[in-house]
């Protein structure tokens, strides 16, 4: 059986890049209308659209928490999102980590919608990327970033950022979220085998790429308030 | 749900009487447009529509091989589906979008799904008796500010424009058997027949004894009664629906029919100049092996 | 001083050298940001430290606070309480309305026993109160017990404006109705 080539003996991967290079990033913030912050990511063929809505009032009485707000996060893939058109898997709920200030904002409830537009590897890391965007448009206090990367491990060699057919070709994936500025791990998450050999290595190249996701994320969002320091200076 | 005070209801109202509309525009202007064809990668046809700083809708086309009906076997089908995304609203949550998704696909599938929409169905069909190809549109609505099916209906002709179906080879092994096979050759796949007859639909929305085009959200909330008119670009009527509560005089119904007939028109011919625009810049720079760059989401935000 | 972009999570100074205003966060003894915004450092006339805020580009939704003004309508009236759904928080309006409701004793500041919720509010009222206490998990309570509180537009049974006469009673134009309201004092 002739196996794809997914490394070629000068070391590069099947779209040509490197093992530690990360795919192209495009990110926007404020692209929605209707919600108090919204953010679209790319990277790569990967496209994620996220809007957050809230801090408001809780829906359901019974969730109420006294001391902090509750957060419900609503995942979403587009039916022409992957090759194979499929009819959705709604409510594929998974709570994705985000360090927020919630203590802030007792008996409240923050919403986050995540729309998967495109698919092609690396969903949570690009799911997370744009929430962590898209509450940063909304303006609500976090103690940091979270960015998040994927690492994996093809001919034991450690890759990073898996696109569709690494991620399907039966290699191991790790996502990792960080805090950028402590270097807090917030998740981490593997569903294949793994040599614990591998492990450190393939984490700790996940990591390199969170930094490097936060530095165009930051630089992203630097540039999109720089009209706010303008009306400000004035 | 958003409610309107009596005076904001009677500022659209008699604003609508004068032919001035909160946002600037007369009764029968169009807001500013963005399109754009081919971001889907993954699908075979898209396109997105962003219409005013509001309503976005997103269109992939798929097309599929599947068994043909046993009563129509020499036919293929496409069938529509309307999905809401909660980014558009937070009405649209869990379960909370389904009614209105219900209704937009029925919208849609009534005019796409049967011959009125210009479309040749037999071409669709593969082997007669057997198989077929079935043209899954799927739209998606992102953000919404009013207007959404005529936006709907917009992408999705632009999505079928940018369709392509990969061709097909088909074997006669005798006895009335057949076999197939679906070329890969991305150069040879061909778009489907009958695109040009596509229709339009245009909503109508009856304020007062007025009657507007493109409705923003608070003008859809003190609509008294609307009419969707799909034309296509021979001015022909290739459906009709009614919504809303309130009724509409027979004097004005015709008088609607016919400035929908008019505008649906416009709209089409500006339409179908800008997707052939697209098409040869693109084929223009494919030529010349100039990178593709395209607009890309939200680019125009 | 020039006033520099900061993101969340981005360092701004030690602890003990300025005040944390909003946007920020204390941890360890350094101060953080927790939103993205443009930095300000304010002098405090009651503090000797300066304090850091992050002015942030959107503010938050308004949300009701006790002492604050709102506007509202009343959706349901019985015995015991009026409830009022929240338009307006002071000149801001909501994004979402939020439940409050006004108890009989709230109504006014004299004779609180003579109250009778139906002489003083009926469904549909537009009122001006303010908040009391963020009540219970279900609503704000708010008070109408100032002159310049209560019911500021109304319509009679005849479906047309009626117009204070005066401090509890209102009248319809067109049949002079007399109709009894807690009316708000015009200003």
């Amino acid at each position: 059986m002739s196996r794809l080539e997914l490394l070629t003996p000068e070391g590069l991967r099947v779209d040509g890049r490197r093992p530690n290079e990360l795919r192209k990033i495009i990110a926007k913030t404020s692209v929605l209308a209707q919600a108090d912050g919204s953010a679209y990511i790319e990277q790569g063929n990967t496209k994620v659209l996220a809007a957050v809505y809230g801090p408001q009032e809780v829906r359901h009485r019974m969730q109420i928490l006294h001391d902090r707000a509750i957060i419900n996060v609503e995942f979403n893939v587009a039916p022409f999102s992957t090759s194979e058109r499929k009819k959705r898997s709604k409510n594929d709920k998974y709570d994705n980590g985000i360090k927020l200030q919630t203590s802030q904002f007792p008996r409240s409830q923050i919403d986050i919608y995540l729309q998967v537009l495109q698919h092609d590897g690396g969903t949570l890391q690009a799911c997370i990327n744009a929430a962590t965007m898209a509450l940063i448009d909304a303006g609500i206090p976090m103690i940091d970033y979270v960015c998040a990367s994927t690492a994996g491990c093809i001919d034991k060699q450690p890759v990073l950022d898996l696109n569709y057919l690494e991620e399907s070709s039966d290699s191991p994936e790790l996502t990792v979220a960080i805090l950028p500025r402590t270097g807090k791990v917030n998740l981490m998450s593997m569903e294949s085998r793994l040599h614990v050999d591998m492990l450190e290595s393939v984490a700790s190249l996940a990591t390199e790429g969170c930094e490097q996701i936060h530095t165009i994320l930051d630089a992203v969002v630097r540039d999109t308030t720089q009209h706010l320091k303008d009306s400000l200076m004035q | 749900m958003p409610y309107l005070s009596q005076a904001e209801r009677d500022y659209i109202t008699e604003g609508v009487q004068s032919d001035l509309r909160a946002d600037g525009r007369g009764r029968l202007d169009y807001r500013a447009l963005v399109l754009e064809t081919g971001i889907i990668s993954q699908a075979n046809g898209s396109a997105r529509v962003r219409l005013g700083d509001g309503t976005d809708v997103l269109v992939g086309v798929k097309v599929e091989i599947d068994q043909v009906e046993p009563d129509a076997d020499n036919v293929g089908k496409v069938v529509c589906n309307v999905e809401c995304s909660p980014s558009a609203s937070q009405q649209f949550e869990g379960h909370g979008a389904d009614d209105l998704n219900n209704e937009l696909t029925q919208a849609l599938q009534r005019v796409l799904g049967g011959p009125q929409c210009g479309i040749n169905f037999e071409k669709l069909c593969i082997i007669k008796g057997q198989q077929c190809w079935i043209v899954y549109i799927d739209a998606m609505i992102l953000d919404y500010s009013g207007n959404v099916l005529d936006t709907i209906f917009m992408a999705t002709k632009a999505a079928l424009f940018n369709t392509r179906i990969p061709k097909t080879q088909i074997q006669d092994l005798g006895d009335g058997e057949f076999e197939f096979e679906v070329l890969d050759d991305v150069e040879d796949a061909e778009r489907l027949d009958g695109i040009e007859n596509i229709p339009i639909g245009v909503t109508l929305n009856k304020i007062g004894t007025g009657h507007i085009i493109d409705a923003s959200p608070l003008e859809e909330l003190c609509t008294e009664a609307k009419l969707t008119i799909a034309v296509n670009k021979d001015s022909q009527i290739c459906g009709i629906q009614k919504g809303a509560e309130g009724g509409i005089e027979p004097g004005l119904m015709s008088e609607m029919i016919q400035t929908a007939k008019r505008i649906g028109q416009s709209l089409i011919q500006q339409l179908d100049q800008k997707l052939q625009d697209e098409e040869q810049q693109v084929d223009e720079k494919r030529l010349n092996g100039e990178n593709i760059e395209k607009l890309g989401f939200f680019a125009m935000v | 001083m020039a006033s520099t972009i900061v993101t969340p999570g981005q360092r701004l100074g030690y602890a003990q050298d300025f005040t944390a205003g909003s946007g920020t966060y204390e941890r360890d003894g350094l101060l953080y940001a927790s939103v993205v915004g443009v930095k300000k450092v304010l002098k405090d006339a009651t503090s000797h430290l300066e304090t850091i805020t992050i002015v942030r580009e959107k503010e938050q939704s308004a949300v009701p606070s006790v002492g604050s003004m709102i506007t509202g309508k009343i959706t349901k009236v019985n015995p015991r309480f009026a409830s009022v759904s929240i338009n307006v928080v002071d000149s801001t309006p909501c994004r979402e309305d939020f439940q409050g409701v006004i108890r009989v004793q709230d109504v006014r500041a004299t004779e609180r026993d003579k109250v009778k919720i139906y002489n003083s509010f009926r469904p549909g009222d537009i009122v001006r109160a303010q908040v009391i206490s963020l009540g219970d998990a279900r609503s704000y309570y708010l008070s109408t017990a100032q002159n310049e509180l209560g019911v500021i537009f109304a319509k009679s049974v005849a479906g047309e404006t009626m117009i204070p006469v005066s401090w509890q009673e209102m009248q319809c134009p067109k049949t002079k109705v007399i109709e009894y309201r807690k009316c708000a004092k015009p200003f």
